[in-house]
């Protein structure tokens, strides 16, 4: 792993479908079938233009790097697309890329005696790439897939750049960082709770990271009725109102006797769930007409409020959501291990973004709020 | 590839960063105390008993008035002799770190600074303790004499118009000014409107606590990333509905808000009021004042800044604070000085009620009188100024530990405290600060992290006063390096941590589930040993008053 100053060698993989199953509302998006449906859905990939914004701001920072890249969709087009000739150029798949896959090239990257590989992608690719790799291997993963409850990613892609850059000036740090994945038998059953894969070594430190998502912790029933009960009293009875993903707002639907989906997206309306698992369009056509509220919780251990996890609120959604239309709950626990914020926020938008950001009024409990900073990653 | 490598702190290392050259190591070998001693009233033993009382002819009771308060049952207490309850009770003591024994500069927050032992007199004295709360005060003119006066002390330290002693705690006291916000409120006819007190994470939790206990909506700031409380959050959310700013200076991390006149100005403009929590005092005696920063309310612990002993859910004392403006509202009788000498003044009209019978707590309120007489003006004043030379030098020392770091304000000097992280450290070893916490226990040191939620990662508040001295604070330091080290070369020790201490750690559910609690020995064999007792009637409120839904009772007392 050493190389001297300046002359930084870093190897690519981009999972070219990652993230498609975000706004489609599929929660992941792992498996043919599901790329499939998502496209069909209306989804667009997005890890390559998450790839070329962190490849121009290495460029305007200037950051003297060496680029070995898979040919095609898996790492070439978007490194071209970005405006970079890649140094290596080595062999891969043209066409739709498998788990195998990436796997292959993480794997064929290390002969070129990469200094870490960087890798876009979700939770799925983080654990193919760690299959590919050895034990003294170091990654960095750009945030592109749908919920990234790891903790090898970077908090955006200008952040991957900067902790690139710091690692050629030589200040750079490793650290060790787990791979997990949602635990699908517990989702099942009911419970939002991540599995562990295997632990790698991450360029950066793990304050630099988006953070692992640290697995649900059950609250203490009177925080959680106690949160719904605010909630309650902001509702606008006339509202569509949005129950975003995750385990506290599932909690507080609960509450009041509505059984929500964990990873979707769900529409309740005159106090029933009307729509299930939604994806943008659906919510689109479903709520079209009505005044909008939303109830979203940030990911624990993370903090991404908007952009993570919940991309079905897409850009035409929040823009009906702006101000107290969108209700932010968490518990006090999670903040805590937040740090007590700022929120991240991520949407396509910039203005948007600007528009989302700022204090905002959080529900933490019965008669208890907390001012939290929004801001964009 | 430049992987920072955090080495074991070396041999070498620790031999340069020790150069004091002493007879005892830094490090002690300790061991505490472990008796395994059985529960007072598993030590009964038929016939045995403290005092042999010479038996009379109980006819002659008959006509006294004590034979009406003669109870007709023989109490249920264990039977058992002089010398073994001295022996029970001292081999107890000797299982705790006490204040006493132990370097208590690992309680942040809490300021465990030495009470001394001659005021323990005054306070024992009988004008103190035989002191009747209906007494007439002509009585107890030298009492009354030193709350006056003690009350024009506190003004003077806080720059305070009129201070109150009733509160018997800090938290008490903090009510008690949450409390006279709502009746200043009510005066004005605004008290239904203004619903909300503001309060930040890193301030005495007290004041969250106190707000929603009276019924307010409590909004917390937490800190931006200098560490102070986010001053464009706290304008974000100021309104009619404000009914008062309460706020801690330094907060819990040690880091004194320079610009405190903003936020009290904030609040003010909207019409609400400004609490200072005066919890975090130590480091401010006779160098800043809470009217100068523009304050209405203010309160001291007397147990921590003036010395009187933590009473560990025993009486404590707490003193409140206020502007001429909110002196109307202030609970409780006040003495003040007549052609006569000193009386109880009735409370005004306006007043809040009473946060408990009668007077304070008046033995604690001697020892603090006697602390401040002790010191005098310039006393005061050297007292804080060696607290925070204390803080800044553990600071300084205890960043050299890799490892650990002090988040926030980098490179500042702190107040009187500082609350640390091992994040690093944990990252590195997995070893997190609770277990290091298990393990400074070995060494004979007391250890807290921080109140919850954490916000700082894997937490620690240190606050060293002005009583300790620097081989004490050495032996602190020396302590927790060794420990750090520990944690890189043998983290199996830390696992299992604590080794040398009287028990090994407590079970958590234990401490914080009632249903498994049994504070006393008839609740722990009714629990655990299926005894059966009457239970006693719950208080029943009369027909007119709203009763309050309440959970089953635990019983576990």
């Amino acid at each position: 792993m050493m190389s001297t100053l300046g002359s930084w060698t870093v190897g690519l993989v981009v999972n070219p479908v990652a993230g498609l199953g975000g706004p489609a509302g599929l929660s992941g998006s792992d498996g043919e079938g599901i790329q499939a449906e998502a496209i069909r859905r209306g989804s667009l990939p997005r890890s390559a233009d998450r790839v070329g914004r962190m490849l121009r701001e290495l460029s305007r920072r200037e950051v003297p790097i060496r680029l070995v890249v898979p040919a095609g969709p898996m790492g070439e087009d978007a490194a071209r697309r970005a405006g970079w000739i890649p140094d290596i150029v080595i062999a891969a798949p043209a066409t739709a890329t498998t788990a195998a896959d990436t796997t292959a090239v993480a794997a064929a990257l290390l002969e070129s005696n990469v200094n870490v590989i960087v890798f876009a992608g979700g939770d799925g690719t983080a654990r193919d790439v760690m299959d590919g790799i050895g034990p003294d291997t170091v990654v960095l993963g750009i945030p592109a897939g749908v919920k990234m409850h790891s903790g090898v990613f970077a908090r955006s892609p200008e952040a991957a750049a900067g902790i690139l850059a710091d690692a050629v000036r030589g200040s750079g740090r490793t650290s060790v960082a787990e791979v997990v994945d949602i635990d699908e038998d517990a989702r099942r059953r009911g419970i939002l709770g991540s599995r562990l894969f295997g632990r790698v070594n991450v360029l950066g430190s793990s304050k630099q990271m988006q953070g692992g998502k640290i697995g649900s912790q059950a609250a203490p029933r009177e925080v959680l009725g106690g949160i719904a009960f605010e909630v309650g009293q902001r509702l606008d009875p006339k509202a569509m109102v949005l129950l975003g993903p995750g385990t506290t707002v599932a909690a507080v639907a609960l509450s009041w006797g509505l059984k929500s989906t964990l990873l979707g997206i769900d529409v309740v309306h005159d106090g029933k769930v009307i729509s299930t698992n939604c994806s943008a369009s659906e919510l689109r056509s479903v709520t079209s007409g009505y005044p909008l509220q939303a109830i979203v919780s940030p990911i624990g251990g993370q903090g991404f409020l908007l952009g993570r996890g919940n991309q079905q609120l897409d850009e035409t959604l929040l823009t009906r959501l702006t101000g107290e239309r969108l209700i932010v709950v968490c518990t006090p626990e999670k903040l805590g291990s937040l740090g007590g914020g700022p929120f991240w926020i991520d949407t396509p938008d910039p203005e948007l973004s600007l528009a989302l950001a700022g204090p905002r009024r959080v529900i933490i409990g019965r008669r208890q709020e907390a001012v939290i900073h929004l801001k964009n990653a | 590839m430049t992987t920072i490598q955090t080495e074991p702190t070396s041999a070498t290392k620790t031999a340069r960063e020790a150069p004091l050259q002493v007879e005892k190591p830094l490090l002690r070998r300790y061991h505490a105390a472990r008796w395994d001693e059985p529960l007072i009233f598993q030590l009964d033993a038929e016939g045995h008993r403290g005092i042999a009382v010479p038996s009379s002819d109980e006819s002659q009771l008959a006509d006294t008035p004590e034979n009406s308060f003669r109870r007709k049952d023989v109490p249920s207490l264990p039977q058992i002799g002089q010398s073994q309850v001295l022996r029970h009770y001292l081999r107890l003591s000797q299982e705790t770190l006490g204040a006493d024994l132990n370097v208590d500069i690992g309680q942040g927050t809490c300021t465990m600074k030495y009470s001394p032992k001659v005021n323990e007199r005054f306070a024992g004295s009988g004008q103190s303790v035989d002191t009747h709360p209906l007494q007439d005060a002509s009585t107890m003119q030298g009492t009354l004499q030193i709350l006056h006066e003690l009350e024009s002390y506190l003004g003077e330290v806080s720059g305070m118009d009129a201070v109150s002693l009733q509160a018997g705690s800090g938290s008490a006291a903090i009510y008690g000014n949450v409390k006279v916000v709502q009746a200043y409120h009510e005066a004005r006819g605004e008290g239904d409107v203004r619903d909300e007190i503001i309060t930040t994470i890193f301030s005495h939790p007290s004041n969250a606590a106190t707000a929603k206990t009276a019924g307010y909506k409590v909004i917390t700031l937490y800190p931006d990333e200098n560490g102070f409380p986010d001053l464009e959050a706290l304008k974000s959310v100021t309104s009619e509905r404000t009914a008062a700013l309460f706020i801690t200076n330094p907060e819990d991390t040690g880091i004194f808000n320079p610009r405190i006149t903003e936020y009290v100005d904030a609040v003010h403009e909207v019409g609400g009021l400004c609490v200072y929590d005066q919890a975090n005092a130590n480091g401010l005696l006779g160098i800043a004042r809470a009217r100068e920063a523009g304050f209405d309310l203010c309160h001291f612990n007397l147990h921590k800044t003036f010395s009187t002993p933590h009473a560990c859910g025993g009486p404590a004392a707490g003193a409140i604070g206020s502007s001429a403006q909110l002196a109307p509202f202030l609970p409780g009788r006040r003495v003040v000085k007549g052609a006569n000498g000193y009386v109880w003044q009735v409370p005004d009209e306006l007043a809040t009620a009473d946060i408990r019978p009668f007077h304070g707590v008046i033995p604690n309120l001697i020892r603090a009188y006697s602390w401040i007489r002790s010191l005098g003006a310039e006393g005061l004043r050297q007292v804080s100024e060696i607290a925070v030379l204390n803080n800044n030098y553990l600071l300084a020392e205890i960043l050299k530990i890799d490892g650990i770091s002090a988040p926030y304000a980098a490179g500042q000097h702190r107040v009187e405290q500082v609350r640390y992280s091992w994040s690093e450290l944990t990252d590195e070893t997995g070893i997190g600060s609770a277990q290091i916490g298990a393990r400074m226990a070995d060494y004979g040191m007391h250890y807290w992290t921080s109140h919850h939620p954490y916000i700082v990662p894997e937490p620690v508040t240190l606050e060293p006063t002005e009583s300790y001295s620097k081989r004490e604070l050495d032996e602190y330091i020396a302590a927790l390096r060794n420990t750090a080290m520990e944690a890189r070369v043998e983290p199996e020790v830390l696992q299992d941590a604590p080794h040398r201490s009287s028990i090994h750690t407590v079970d958590v559910d234990a401490m914080t589930d009632p249903d498994t609690w049994a504070t006393s020995w008839r609740a722990y064999r009714r629990k655990y040993q299926g005894a059966e007792f009457a239970l006693a009637p719950r208080w029943e409120p009369d027909g007119e008053l709203p009763v309050r839904p309440r959970p089953p009772k635990a019983h576990h007392r």
